[in-house]
């Protein structure tokens, strides 16, 4: 026997302290502190109370987090300080959890006889439990009478499960029925466990049944039997979820993890083609095309096997905007067609061909099309629309490809056509030298049309429609000086007419005013060309800055400058501006008297590149009278046919709001807000309407108008999307230029 | 729309070349005579037109995914019998 003397505490701890740890649930430190210091204030007796409640507490927290072997610890410096029953009773249960029957059933006897009925009847309810887990299902039936139903039919249940009855024990399990729920869906949950069943998850099952049935390890007791048997369940669950996984992918009712694919299915041959079938199930089910594509990178060195693999990789691309995947492009297909290539027609391959070439421009796209044979299409894209003299390899060329028809050489022979339709339309802007240039090629074009020799007959229709193309197109140029060009283009009409043996009387209107053109010596278009143009498609060409081979706006690094006047030129002419004045005010006027301002607006004759000055202006004054209103913005826009979302306007509108913002910051913001809010939500993930929105930020951070619901969109809204995204134009410094208004709304919002 | 890939209609796979498709339609045509198998005929011109007519092919390209055959047996699901576990940990589903 050892003699513990007590130590004289000479160290105060404040009681303030103590009770804020107490309140803190940090019960441990409060002990501590109990045994090491003196606290003043308190007594003996409430310094013990607090201590018993804080083992208590703490043996509590213990076991609902799985932690047994601290919660029997805690309740044993318990009972040190207080032996009552209802200690002992928590440590009946403890024993019981840790699988300690022997223990126990022992412990049990002083509680079972207990002069409190509640703790007799749970000592019994656990002694009896006990001595079955124990091997002993002879129970002493004088204790049962003691437990309420529920109780007695769950030993019951227990005992015959243990001696392998499971009929009976489903039997005692369904006459136990307890009151309360919790304890009816943990009945519930044995009752599935027993006879197979699926059940639903919930919070209010007891951690073993979430176990058994979901492999839910949470909060589950940490006890040698839990550990051994946790390998086993999540190995059994995990085998059960490969294989339905599987199933469903067979039975084409869901894409799964491929993870689960490659490790159920070792046949690698099976394993790519349920990788392949995974991926277009995502496609079809989930519409992910995105996680598609990612995949098909992923794993693009087995899916390369697959004969079909080419298609999908196709169809992924075209849908999903994603520049990082072209890397991958050449060497699939490299790969692809060292494979397959005997195996498909000349067609499927020219497919291929015309995808790579537009996608990935590399010299190697040329070799490796002209490996499989495939130099007419190199041809077609590349070099017939743009021939600058007649060669005889060319005539070679395009005479051996249009002997035989082919729907996809049509489609690219057509595509030339449209090229040269929207020349035409666009023709106004061009520079002169862009205009000679293609006079040029349109000429070498007539000259290999017209010695084209026998093309077939699917040919004939866009052969026709070229030649209108064409015959309007030379319209464009004056007569006197371009002769030659009309003559050519009627001779290679007559060349086809004979040829198809067509009908003059079906000739198109244009291939009429070519012959009407040259029996007058004179161009049908130049003359009538100004007044028959609707001013606003003038306007849009101008603001598309078309010059003949740039695509000026299109361009991803496009900066939208400073709002300088040396940004872009501006062409005004006094007399517009006076024009439009009186527009402005007309319109203005019909606002402020309620009327229809665009009734106002019928005979309007404006220059197309002031047309964003115009509305900006128009706006101002609006405000300025107080008239103003958003719908009408809408109706404004709508009534000049302008969508700014549109490629051709919204590059050259951001250009012109900054532009105007050094006269009228708000205004111009005004504007601006419009033009954001109008895009459709799915149009929202573009780069250029991230560029909008950092133009936005900027303009309202330069002039200082203030932040908005609007502003802090934008700036979280770039945030998100680029960084979902990543486009390349908006990485690094413009990143982190949103990323600093970011914090700096962050700590506004602080 | 997902349809069966045409190679697994036909019958091709491993090492063939395209000549082999039209010898491939032909036995499943012989397979499959279509006033008995009017569905399956179907099926089997289409995935032949898809392979060799070019404006066929175009025409369904861009829309038509297609899926492949798959012989593989999943093992019938064992009973999950978690039961005996229930005598292996303690546990009771009162609030005691």
């Amino acid at each position: 026997m050892t003699i513990t003397m007590a130590k004289k505490k000479t160290k105060e701890f404040d009681k303030n302290q103590l009770l804020s740890l107490f309140v803190s649930k940090n019960y441990q430190k409060v002990i501590s502190k109990i045994k090491q210091f003196t606290i003043k204030g308190v007594s003996d007796e409430q310094l013990r109370e607090v201590e018993l409640e804080c083992y208590e507490k703490l043996a509590a927290s213990n076991f609902e987090n799985g932690d047994i072997n601290r919660a029997i610890r805690d309740i044993e410096s318990l009972l040190k300080l207080d032996e009552s029953e209802k200690y002992k009773l928590i440590k009946l249960k403890y024993l019981c959890y840790m699988e300690n029957f022997q223990m126990a059933i022992e412990f049990a006897k002083d509680l079972i006889v207990s002069k409190n009925a509640n703790v007799k009847k749970d000592a019994i309810f656990l002694y009896l439990l006990a001595n079955v887990y124990h091997g002993d299902y002879e129970l002493e039936l004088e204790y049962l009478k003691h437990l309420t139903v529920a109780k007695k039919n769950y030993v019951l249940a227990m005992r015959a499960l243990f001696k392998e009855e499971m009929a009976e024990a489903l039997k005692f399990l369904e006459l136990s029925n307890p009151r309360a729920k919790i304890e009816k869906e943990n009945i519930q949950a044995i009752q599935a466990i027993l006879s197979h069943q699926e059940l639903q998850n919930s919070d209010m099952l007891k951690p073993l049944y979430r176990f058994l049935i979901f492999a839910d390890t949470t909060n589950l007791q940490n006890t040698k039997a839990t550990r051994e048997i946790q390998k086993e369940i999540v190995s059994k669950f995990s085998k059960e979820k490969e294989n339905k996984d599987i199933k469903n992918l067979i039975a084409l009712k869901s894409s799964i993890p491929i993870k689960s694919i490659i490790d159920k299915v070792s046949d690698k041959e099976l394993q790519t083609k349920l990788i392949y079938n995974n991926i277009m199930l995502l496609v079809e089910k989930q519409n992910d095309r995105e996680e598609a594509l990612k995949l098909f990178v992923k794993y693009r060195n087995d899916l390369v096997n697959i004969v079909e693999s080419a298609h999908l990789l196709i169809i992924l691309k075209q849908s999903v905007e994603d520049k990082k995947s072209d890397n991958i492009l050449l060497g699939f297909f490299d790969t692809y067609l060292k494979l397959h290539h005997k195996k498909l027609a000349s067609f499927q391959k020219d497919f291929i061909f015309v995808y790579l070439f537009n996608i990935v421009k590399k010299e190697a796209t040329s070799d490796l099309i002209k490996e499989y044979k495939g130099e007419h299409i190199i041809f077609l894209l590349s070099v017939f629309p743009f021939m600058d003299k007649y060669e005889a390899s060319n005539q070679a060329q395009i005479n051996a490809i249009m002997k035989k028809y082919s729907a996809l050489h049509l489609k690219l022979i057509a595509s030339f056509i449209e090229l040269i339709d929207s020349t035409d339309e666009e023709f106004d802007i061009l520079k002169d030298s862009a205009k000679e240039q293609i006079l040029n090629r349109v000429t070498i074009l007539l000259d290999i049309m017209k010695n084209l020799e026998r093309p077939h007959k699917n040919y004939k229709a866009t052969i026709m429609h070229m030649l209108s193309v064409v015959s309007k197109f030379i319209q464009q140029y004056d007569f006197k000086e371009n002769e030659k060009v009309y003559l050519l283009a009627s001779e290679t009409v007559n060349y086809f007419v004979d040829y198809y043996n067509i009908d003059k009387k079906d000739m198109s209107k244009e291939v009429d005013e070519l012959f009407a053109s040259i029996k007058k010596k004179k161009s049908v278009r130049i003359k009538t060309k100004k007044t028959e143009e609707n001013i606003f498609d003038m306007m849009k060409k101008l603001m598309k800055g078309f010059d003949g081979d740039e695509d000026f706006f299109d361009d991803e690094e496009f900066d939208y400058g400073d709002g300088d006047e040396d940004d872009e030129e501006y062409f005004y002419d006094e007399d517009d501006e006076e024009y439009l004045d009186s527009v402005k005010e007309m319109f203005i006027e019909a606002l402020k008297d309620k009327k229809d301002p665009f009734a106002t607006m019928e005979e309007l004759k404006i220059v197309p590149h002031m047309v964003f000055d115009f509305i900006l202006d128009l706006l101002a004054q609006s405000v300025k009278y107080n008239v103003f209103k958003n719908i009408w913005v809408a109706q404004l826009l709508e009534w000049l046919d302008m969508e700014i979302a549109e490629s051709e306007y919204r590059d050259v509108a951001v250009q012109y709001i900054l532009k105007y913002a050094k006269k009228d910051a708000n205004v111009a913001s005004l504007f601006f807000e419009h033009i954001l809010i109008s895009v459709e939500s799915q149009k929202r993930e573009s780069l250029w309407y991230l560029k909008w929105l950092e133009a936005y930020t900027d303009l309202v951070d330069d002039y200082d108008l203030g932040i908005d619901k609007l502003y802090q969109y934008g700036v979280y809204h770039f945030i998100f999307i680029q960084d979902k995204k990543k486009f390349k134009a908006l990485s690094g410094a413009k990143r982190k230029k949103m990323f600093n208004k970011y914090k700096k709304l962050e700590a506004l919002n602080a | 729309m997902l349809k069966r890939s045409s190679y697994d209609i036909l019958g091709l796979s491993g090492d063939f070349e395209f000549g082999d498709i039209k010898k491939a339609y032909r036995n499943a045509i012989k397979k499959y005579p279509p006033e008995q198998n009017p569905q399956e005929f179907k099926l089997i011109s289409d995935a032949y037109d898809v392979l060799t007519n070019e404006d066929y092919f175009l025409r369904h390209i861009e829309k038509d995914l297609s899926l492949l055959d798959i012989n593989i047996e999943v093992k019938a699901d064992e009973t999950v019998d978690n039961s005996k576990y229930l005598k292996d940990i303690f546990e009771v589903p009162f609030i005691i």
